[in-house]
């Protein structure tokens, strides 16, 4: 493919880092008369990057809410019924909203399973019933190219210490993403782990960690300039859909291209 | 008894064993086999929600003690995807953290099979988060609370046991939810494993078992395979923990051994 075609872009998490990078990216890879709908919990934010697009000719919707609320996928699929037109021919859903949870702790701290429970649900839950539902909502059908995409981590194949949420949670989704992509050989997923990001989520990473010595792998990676821009790996993550080579289900890193 | 247990002479030690869904199936098979291998002073912990079907079990776990030492066999009636099932089990655990002690035995067996449908079928946050609240969250939280109750120590043998599946690692169609918590599971405990030097972590996939989960299965999905009887599951289990070797962390497969 040399482009996205005319799309309708479902992105979560898109008001900063990765999310963010994705939906400016992709804008310029879609076709005219594609539409994106945009999900994050901070308005402003979302509304700055809607007007940056709509500044290049593409529609976006802002979904303001938490995922992780009962009536959240809901909406996001209405909205993104209401945008999706009959001559669309790619609806590609990008579950990249996400959080890391306290790293702060170890795991024999967690002795609340509310608290277990919440993180899960975010991380884990929503992005299970929002793709489910916009499985549901633009179901399989000639001429419509269908693409799910997990932003998964390194975390998902390899423990760390004091990450257990992170850490289960990015596994739990690769299995969720890979019987997926088995029950459903038409359609296109992707676990795509983008390299360890610049972001918000980093300098958390970095300064709260409770282990040291991932701490001091982290802080050292910062300071050695070594974290991954986010453009840098949105841009991989374009050439694997373009090329659309890669195996339904498969865990690809950055570090992989 | 199977003829893969192990030589005579080696032994639990005076050990706090506490089995989750012990009231059935997998769970039930191990309590009756663990009592062989319990040192006198030994403590037994039974985890279930059926009340008749524990005291059931603690008479004959009593009639088959009835020419050994004295064993202190309780049991919790607790439903584990609550607050209070996790902090009763605890509690009653706690209790017996006065005494001497070798070595903590914790079998996180407890878990559900969950609905068995296609994945575009999962639109519902609550019951997604219901099933990744029993299967998920209840075993770190009350993993967490046991070795906040048994403090892991060089001269203590620690030893807990996450009761996995082969859908931990294959992706299976309409199996989602299990898959899912089986992977975040399996993660959890690699973590856990990395964390605490000093205790050893074992997720152990049993087989497929004569149980009523796999009576569930069956009527579910119309498969049916070979079923070896969970006693069977059970001793090689045991030989893993007796004989101490496996690497903590690890997956094992009943088919392995």
């Amino acid at each position: 493919m040399e482009t996205l075609g005319r799309a309708l872009c479902i992105i979560t998490g898109a008001s900063k880092g990765f999310g963010r990078a994705v939906a400016k990216e992709m804008a310029r890879l879609v076709e005219p008369g594609s539409a994106f709908v945009l999900v994050a919990r901070s308005g402003d934010e979302l509304r700055t990057l809607q007007t940056e697009l709509a500044e290049s000719g593409v529609e976006a919707r802002c979904v303001v809410l938490d995922l992780s609320l009962n009536e959240s996928p809901e909406r996001v699929v209405r909205t993104a019924k209401e945008v999706f037109s009959p001559d669309m021919e790619h609806v590609i859903l990008v579950n990249n909203a996400a959080s890391l949870g306290d790293v702060s702790r170890f795991g024999k701290s967690f002795t609340s399973m509310a608290e277990v429970t919440s993180y899960l649900s975010f991380n884990v839950s929503s992005a299970l019933c929002l793709t489910a539902g916009v499985l549901q909502a633009f179901p399989e059908q000639s001429g419509l190219r269908r693409c799910v995409i997990n932003v998964s981590s390194l975390c998902a194949l390899k423990p760390f210490a004091s990450w257990v949420l992170y850490c289960s949670g990015k596994a739990a989704r690769d299995m969720m993403f890979k019987v997926l992509a088995e029950e459903e050989p038409d359609l296109r997923v992707l676990n795509y782990a983008p390299g360890p990001l610049d972001t918000e989520m980093h300098i958390v990473a970095r300064t709260e960690t409770r282990d040291s010595s991932l701490r001091k792998v982290l802080s050292d990676m910062f300071a050695e300039g070594k974290l991954v821009k986010c453009e840098a790996s949105c841009a991989t993550m374009m050439k694997l859909l373009l090329e659309d080579k890669y195996k339904s289900g498969d865990h690809i890193d950055f570090y992989d291209i | 008894m199977s003829g893969v247990l192990h030589a005579s002479g080696s032994t639990l030690g005076r050990c706090m064993c506490i089995i989750t869904g012990a009231s059935k199936g997998f769970g039930r098979a191990l309590a009756h086999l663990v009592l062989h291998y319990l040192k006198p002073g030994s403590v037994l912990l039974l985890v279930a929600r059926s009340r008749p079907l524990l005291q059931q079990l603690k008479e004959d776990l009593l009639q088959s003690l009835k020419d050994m030492e004295e064993m202190t066999i309780f049991c919790t009636v607790a439903d584990l995807s609550t607050k209070e099932g996790i902090e009763d089990t605890v509690a009653m655990a706690r209790q017996q953290s006065l005494k001497e002690i070798d070595h903590v035995l914790l079998i996180n067996n407890a878990a559900s099979l969950g609905d068995i449908s296609p994945f575009e079928n999962f639109i519902e946050l609550e019951r997604v988060n219901s099933y990744l609240a029993f299967n998920v969250s209840s075993v770190l939280a009350l993993t967490a609370g046991v070795l906040q109750a048994f403090p892991p120590r060089a001269g203590l043998q620690w030893s807990v046991v996450n009761c996995s599946s082969m859908f931990a690692v294959q992706a299976w169609p309409s199996w989602v939810l299990y898959c899912t918590a089986k992977a975040a599971r399996d993660m959890m405990f690699r973590v856990l494993a990395v964390e605490n030097p000093n205790v050893k972590v074992l997720s152990y996939a049993p087989g497929p078992m004569d149980t009523e989960m796999q009576e569930d299965i069956r009527r579910l999905t119309g498969i049916q395979c070979h079923l070896h009887p969970c006693r069977d599951s059970a001793a090689k289990l045991m030989r893993l923990l007796l004989d101490n070797a496996f690497v903590t962390g690890c997956h094992v497969d009943f088919f392995d051994l």
